[in-house]
């Protein structure tokens, strides 16, 4: 019966987790994915829009729909900027013409004008996506970088998600007949590249990068600034990061 | 003893039925489920390549250095030199892989720049702002600020206004 030492044992399993580790078992697990020279679990995007400084130019929906092909009209929008403007009284009205694609014209009616300022808006990559959890066939996704992405040839049209997204992100492509959203421009992140709107924006509102490193700009932007997420009590844990917005934007 | 295994019968063929439910069903998912589905999560693994490769429009203002030397370097040390080349001359990475191919757009008249200038409640009160129809109106801002280095005086300036400084 105790023919078998302590020592014995421990020796021998260890042996036997090695051996294992040599069959390659947990190779799997520990495995990371290179796409095209892309190491794809060394990020994890996040995104920062600094309210103070946007100017309402519009140049970064207009980038958005140049880069993907998003369809001029003015109803399909990956990026959009609204107006909020506060009245005494505690009145707040919200405008995007054109998505803001144009800019703004300056308000006609100033006279209880609180304060106005430009939001933008874009998806918000939820740690918790809704619109993932309801796709019936799985042809949108998280991906293991963090970017909630469509899978166009495998969509079936049926508008889940679209009613899904509490914030409005995403459309039913009028031509293509499937769901379309923001990528944070996957074609351009996965080559070192910033998405097209923060390219474009010229005031430094919109900030891009990855949270695994310190100090990308947005880790730099998370520490620097007080930030804060649309619909926090929803538990969808958006990845895009607001300054200078109060509990009004929705 | 045959009594007891024809009592057993009846099992055998719903061991068959569901054996060939499931075989069937393994047969329908292998057919239709993609092979790479699954590959990372309930997706199909190469829609993420397929995200990767769709075509860039864009190419920043960096690539622009390369042929249009002076240019860039009067612009990044302007007060334009967070407004990208490509906001106010269109998306040219195809003009930056072949210049000839892509006539890059050259916005004229005021409209333009007042689309980031025009004076707006909304917009940050530190941002320089003017009123169009008190800004000498009627004239192209490039008559008086290059885009490249907007400040009327200074190094491409284009404006020193009569009898001062
Ligand atoms: C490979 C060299 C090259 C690169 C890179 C390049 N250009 Fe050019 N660009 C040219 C040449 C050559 C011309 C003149 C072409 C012509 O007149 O047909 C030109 C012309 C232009 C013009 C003037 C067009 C006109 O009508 O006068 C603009 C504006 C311009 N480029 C902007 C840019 C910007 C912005 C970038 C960066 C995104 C850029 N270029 C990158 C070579 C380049
Ligand atoms: C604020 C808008 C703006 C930005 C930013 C801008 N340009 Fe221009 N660019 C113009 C306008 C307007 C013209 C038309 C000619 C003029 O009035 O100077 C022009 C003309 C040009 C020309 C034609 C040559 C000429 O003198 O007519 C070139 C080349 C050019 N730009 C390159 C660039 C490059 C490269 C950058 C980025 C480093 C850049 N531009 C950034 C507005 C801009
Ligand atoms: C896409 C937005 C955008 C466009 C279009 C644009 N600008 Fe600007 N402009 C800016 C930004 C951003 C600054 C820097 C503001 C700052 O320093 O806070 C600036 C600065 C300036 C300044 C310096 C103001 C100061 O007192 O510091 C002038 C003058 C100016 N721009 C003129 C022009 C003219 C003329 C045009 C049209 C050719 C133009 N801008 C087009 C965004 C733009
Ligand atoms: C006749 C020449 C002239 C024209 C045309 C002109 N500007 Fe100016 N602009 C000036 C001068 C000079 C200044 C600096 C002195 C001043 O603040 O008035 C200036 C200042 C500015 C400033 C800085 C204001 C600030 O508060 O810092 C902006 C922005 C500006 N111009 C934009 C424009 C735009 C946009 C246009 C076209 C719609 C334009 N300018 C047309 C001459 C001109």
């Amino acid at each position: 019966m105790n023919n078998f030492s302590r020592r014995e044992f421990l020796g021998l399993s260890l042996k036997s987790i090695m051996a294992l580790m040599a069959l390659g078992f947990p190779k799997k697990l520990l495995a990371m994915t290179t796409l095209d020279g892309y190491k794809v679990e060394e990020h994890l995007w996040g995104y920062g829009i600094d309210v103070d400084k946007c100017i309402g130019c519009g140049r970064c929906v207009d980038a958005c729909k140049v880069e993907n092909h998003v369809p001029d009209d003015p109803f399909f929008f990956r990026t959009w900027v609204e107006r909020y403007a506060e009245r005494a009284g505690g009145k707040v009205e919200v405008d995007s013409r054109n998505g803001g694609r144009d800019g703004f014209h300056d308000l006609k009616d100033k006279k209880d004008l609180v304060k106005s300022f430009f939001v933008p808006k874009i998806c918000n990559h939820c740690e918790h996506p809704p619109c993932v959890q309801v796709c019936p066939v799985g042809a949108t996704y998280k991906s293991p970088d963090g970017v909630v992405l469509v899978d166009p040839g495998y969509c079936i049209g049926c508008r889940y998600c679209i009613q899904a997204c509490p914030y409005g992100a995403r459309y039913l492509h009028p031509e293509k007949h499937v769901a379309d959203k923001c990528t944070f421009c996957y074609q351009r992140i996965t080559k070192g590249l910033k998405p097209a709107c923060v390219e474009a924006c010229p005031t430094g509102t919109r900030l891009f990068g990855n949270l695994k490193d310190e100090n990308s700009p947005i880790n730099r932007f998370i520490k620097a600034k007080k930030v804060m997420v649309l619909k926090p009590d929803l538990g969808t844990r958006p990845k895009i990061y607001y300054s200078g917005i109060d509990k009004e934007v929705r | 003893m045959s009594k007891t295994i024809s009592d057993y019968e009846h099992i055998k063929r719903l061991i068959i039925i569901i054996f060939l439910l499931v075989a069937g069903f393994i047969a329908v998912r292998f057919i239709f489920v993609p092979k790479d589905f699954y590959e990372y999560g309930h997706y199909r693994g190469g829609s993420l390549t397929e995200n990767m490769d769709r075509p860039l429009n864009y190419a920043g203002s960096q690539p622009c250095a390369d042929c249009h030397e002076e240019k860039h370097r009067l612009w990044s040390s302007s007060k334009h030199k967070t407004v990208n080349c490509e906001d106010c001359h269109g998306a040219l990475r195809k003009h930056t892989e072949d210049p000839s191919s892509v006539k890059p757009r050259k916005p004229a008249g005021r409209d333009f720049c007042l689309l980031c200038h025009a004076k707006n409640v909304s917009k940050p009160g530190n941002f320089p702002q003017i009123r169009s129809w008190e800004h000498n109106p009627g004239l192209n801002c490039a008559d008086c600020h290059n885009p490249h280095n907007p400040l009327p005086l200074g190094e491409g300036g284009r404006f020193a206004p009569a009898g001062e400084g």
